[in-house]
């Protein structure tokens, strides 16, 4: 079978703004919004959702927008790291992984970021160390930083609570 | 005594600040190679060997070159250009017509689009004349037709030795004898290989993903006959490395060439099994061992003689010191090495962080401890009875590793938590043990260039040339500075990373970052506070010797009163911007060897229905000198030890038996750690105070890893493991056998 280029007319929410690009229907929405929106904090670490580097939250969801098709965003919502700090400024989450210096190389730290904030945006009261380590375990961090990534997830997390 | 003690917690706090470049990291916006797009730019897949040994007879690109979008194919049949001519034990080529493994690269395809590259590639046909082929160390040296290399398909033997080990074998009361195994890993850095290349006219630009922008401008001028100052590399942010982007890679050469090609800049990237693949890993090692020892403990020799499956090309090994290392941890009578790096046509092997250090800890480290439980011996007892005080000859510069094995075993609470194995097997469930092993790595000395200047408005700005891959270079860079010349880290700000505006570093690779690079900024940073402090003497006519810079301050020594801001010094002074170049070549005194130490201790739990281990306590004690930066520094350790913890636990690189390829090139099948595998790392540094500063840390920490857990799970179960990684199937069945 031939797979010929085809395109398709993609409208959907992007951090927020409602944006529109013909794209190739064999394009991942991860090519998508770092090559037409410029947005490159997603990263590709291994294009086959084993690594997490490329985490964006879609309808709120964290998922690998390297295994997924831009189409298949087609009306939907679409969060990337850039969206969760507002006006140049880092959010709290950003802040904490700042601050405990739970990041070395920074290749993962986007899809950890989002797999964080979509963790504490689904937690009931304070997450546990426990829960963050299972929570956040599709993402890899080959420098090492799990234990700083802990600190910082479960002190967003303590702030989130106490809040 | 107060304040003797109040003194050392104060030397132990040391600063302790996040990355200078942290906020750029967590919100997306620093970036990496991969990150760029320039106008008008092109995308290269490269092609690949589908035989593991052969001769390039035809290659056919009609097919490709149907596809919509391709734009230019280059092969070995018309490029031969050489990767790091002249500097290897072996030839090389970019594209190879003699090709030695399956996955060696043939050529590139340029195209509009990356789907366009990846699909035009797929569709080049190569038709080759087949080579008798070695997939392992035993066929290597068993097969005489064959013929890797015409100069032999094997390097060495390295030999290594001191004293007289045949006469402490004959003479000692007790002697052991063991083979451990290590196997095939990769460095994965989650950046795989990436450059940019674009020409103008015949200056050649790289975005680089190396470890070394100065190094790859070298390497890629010297390949491809141009003259260093027509090659800029830029290499602002790189997602890791761990050894395998050492100076100019293969892919900056074909981002290059095909760039020169298509008169377009060019992005060649790798897939994450290309990376796998086509990029580097850590060697194999099949060690026989043999240790001498005294009934009360006492270590006279050891002998190591090891074979090391380096694949088809081994990279910056020509020394062949594929084990190396523990003849620096334990003051022995004598010490026999015998090494040999053998061939196979299997993919490249060369530099994975400590190269040496962790396949040689693992067996010295496990033998050691095999001879504590023979002797009846608590194991760190064993270790601090041997540890190494002086090296064999002359002396060290300093030596934190008393503190490393004395203090950790305090701290980890060993005493209350070491139990001798006693019929283990009778028990069922989980079981828990601990272990210990230890370890010292180089730490060198060498050629730094730094250029520090302080601007009218009392910014401090320091410009190197290092590349930061997640190091924390560039932080510890401004530390230095900021330390030395009294302005707020703050107020400090860094220039780095691209060979035009930037002087030479060696780049983050063998620990030599702070302690070259840092030195040069060390002295440039004193020589600005010196310039400072003379022009507080000329504006307020106080004697220098009575002054001092301290937070951005002018300051009276005598009172301590602030006497003015830096900011407003320099605006009195009327001078301007200050600036110090400075180079620096320290070197170690004869008879000088310089080392960092370390002690680790680990905690398993292993359940003996499943024969799973899992890792729930860890403790690691260095002495790498004065630590610049607590914060970043422990952030290192943990790293070195989490990827120790996945070469003790989970990471192997499956070589096919039929034809030599990987048989796992992708994130799902080579498992590294994930968070939920890592306990709790404490970490702790040494008071050590070095006269050249500070020392070594990158590397030391993943070299004692994998032997502390095999030595707790011994701990644990009773069972000895001598293969890495440990399975859970070798440890079920040697469960069963001591039934």
């Amino acid at each position: 079978m031939k797979m010929e280029a085809q395109t398709f007319d993609l409208k959907f929410k992007l951090n927020g703004k409602e944006v529109n690009v013909l794209v190739d229907t064999r394009e991942t929405l991860l090519d998508v919004i770092r090559d037409s929106f410029g947005l490159t904090g997603a990263k590709k670490g291994c294009d086959e959702a084993a690594c997490g580097a490329c985490s964006v939250l879609f309808n709120g969801h964290a998922v690998c927008s390297c295994t997924m098709l831009a189409a298949e965003a087609h009306g939907g919502s679409i969060v990337t790291v850039e969206g969760l700090s507002s006006n140049g400024k880092p959010s709290f989450l950003q802040k904490t992984f700042m601050e405990n210096d739970a990041l070395q190389c920074g290749f993962c730290t986007s899809g950890q970021i989002i797999a964080a904030a979509f963790l504490l945006d689904n937690a009931e009261g304070e997450l546990d160390d426990h829960e963050i380590r299972e929570g956040l375990s599709g993402n890899v961090c080959r420098c090492g930083a799990y234990n700083k990534i802990l600190h910082a997830v479960s002190e967003a997390s303590r702030n989130r609570a106490v809040k | 005594m107060m304040e003797a003690v109040l003194e050392r917690q104060h030397a132990k706090s040391h600063v302790s600040e996040p990355r200078i470049d942290a906020r750029e990291r967590v919100m997306g916006l620093a970036k990496y190679t991969a990150d760029w797009h320039v106008k008008d730019m092109l995308y290269a897949r490269i092609f690949t060997s589908t035989v593991p040994h052969g001769i390039v007879k035809n290659i056919d690109s009609s097919e490709a070159a149907k596809t919509p979008g391709f734009v230019d194919m280059v092969s070995c049949l018309e490029d031969s250009t050489l990767w790091e001519a002249g500097e290897r034990e072996h030839v090389r080529r970019v594209f190879a017509d003699h090709v030695r493994f399956v996955g060696d690269c043939i050529g590139a395809v340029t195209a509009t689009t990356r789907i366009a590259a990846k699909k035009a590639a797929s569709l080049v046909s190569v038709q080759y004349e087949e080579l008798p082929a070695s997939f392992n160390i035993d066929s290597t040296l068993g097969n005489s037709n064959l013929k890797i290399w015409d100069n032999g398909n094997t390097i060495g033997p390295l030999k290594f030795e001191y004293g007289d080990a045949e006469e402490e074998f004959r003479n000692s009361q007790v002697v052991m004898e063991r083979h451990y195994s290590t196997s095939r890993l990769h460095n994965v850095p989650l950046e795989p290989a990436i450059s940019l290349a674009w020409w103008d006219g015949d200056n050649l630009t790289v975005v680089a993903a190396t470890q070394s922008v100065h190094g790859c401008r070298n390497g890629i001028a010297k390949d491809l006959g141009l003259l260093p100052e027509k090659v800029r590399v830029i290499g602002y942010y790189k997602g890791g490395g761990f050894g395998n982007k050492i100076n100019s890679m293969n892919y900056d050469l074909i981002a290059a060439i095909c760039s020169r090609r298509t008169g377009k800049p060019v992005m060649v990237e790798y897939s994450r099994e290309d990376e796998f693949i086509n990029v580097h890993g850590r060697w194999s090692t099949d060690q026989d061992l043999r240790i001498a020892a005294d009934r009360d403990g006492r270590i006279n020799a050891v002998e190591v003689k090891a074979n090391c499956d380096i694949g088809a090309y081994t990279r910056h090994m020509k020394r062949g010191h594929f084990i190396e290392g523990p003849e620096h941890y334990y003051s022995t009578e004598a010490w026999n090495a015998e090494i040999y790096g053998v061939y196979t046509n299997t993919p490249a092997t060369g530099h994975m962080r400590a190269p040496p250090g962790p396949q040689s800890a693992f067996s010295v480290e496990s033998l050691v401890d095999e001879m504590a439980y023979e002797l009846g011996m608590d194991p760190v007892e064993m270790r601090f009875k041997n540890y190494i005080r002086h090296p064999n000859s002359g002396k060290f510069t300093s030596n934190g590793f008393e503190e490393c094995i004395t203090r950790g075993a305090e701290e980890f609470g060993w005493k209350q938590r070491w139990k001798r194995p006693e019929k283990q097997n009778t028990r069922r469930g989980l079981v828990t043990g601990v272990g210990v092993a230890i370890g010292s790595w180089h730490s060198g000395l060498g050629h730094g260039e730094a250029i520090v200047s302080i601007d009218s408005t009392g910014v401090l700005e320091v410009n190197t040339g290092v590349v930061d891959i997640g190091t924390g270079a560039k932080t510890t860079m401004a530390l230095i500075a900021s330390g030395e010349a009294g302005i707020p880290f703050s107020d400090t700000r860094v220039i780095w990373g691209d060979t035009e505006t930037s002087p030479f570093s060696v780049g983050e690779s063998g620990s030599r970052t702070t302690g070259f690079t840092g030195t040069a900024v060390r002295e440039a940073a004193r020589q600005i506070r010196s310039d400072l402090l003379s022009i507080g003497e000329k504006v307020h006519g106080i004697s220098s010797s009575k002054l001092e810079i301290k937070e951005g301050n002018l300051i009276h020594s005598g009172n301590g009163n602030v006497i003015s801001s830096v900011r407003e010094l320099m605006h009195a002074s009327g001078n301007g911007r200050i600036t110090k170049s400075v180079t620096t070549e320290p070197a170690l005194k004869e008879g000088e060897e310089r080392f960092v130490f370390a002690a680790h201790f680990a905690e398993v739990a292993v359940d003996l229905e499943t024969g799973e281990v899992k890792l729930t306590d860890y403790l690691a004690y260095h002495d790498s000198g004065e630590i610049v930066n607590r914060l970043t520094a422990e952030s290192q350790v943990q790293g070195g030890i989490v990827m120790g913890i996945g070469m003790a636990l989970t990471e192997k690189l499956l070589i096919s038996k039929t034809d030599g390829s990987i048989e796992n090139p992708s994130l799902l099948l080579y498992r590294i750690p994930n968070m939920a595998q890592i306990p709790k790392i404490k970490v702790f540094f040494t008071d050590t105070i070095d006269p050249y500063g500070p020392k070594s840390l990158g590397e030391i920490p993943i070299i004692p890893v994998t032997a502390a857990i095999g030595n707790a799970i011994f701990n644990a179960t009773g069972v000895r493991l001598r293969n890495l990684p440990f399975s859970r199937e070798e440890l079920l069945r040697e469960l069963k056998g001591k039934k």
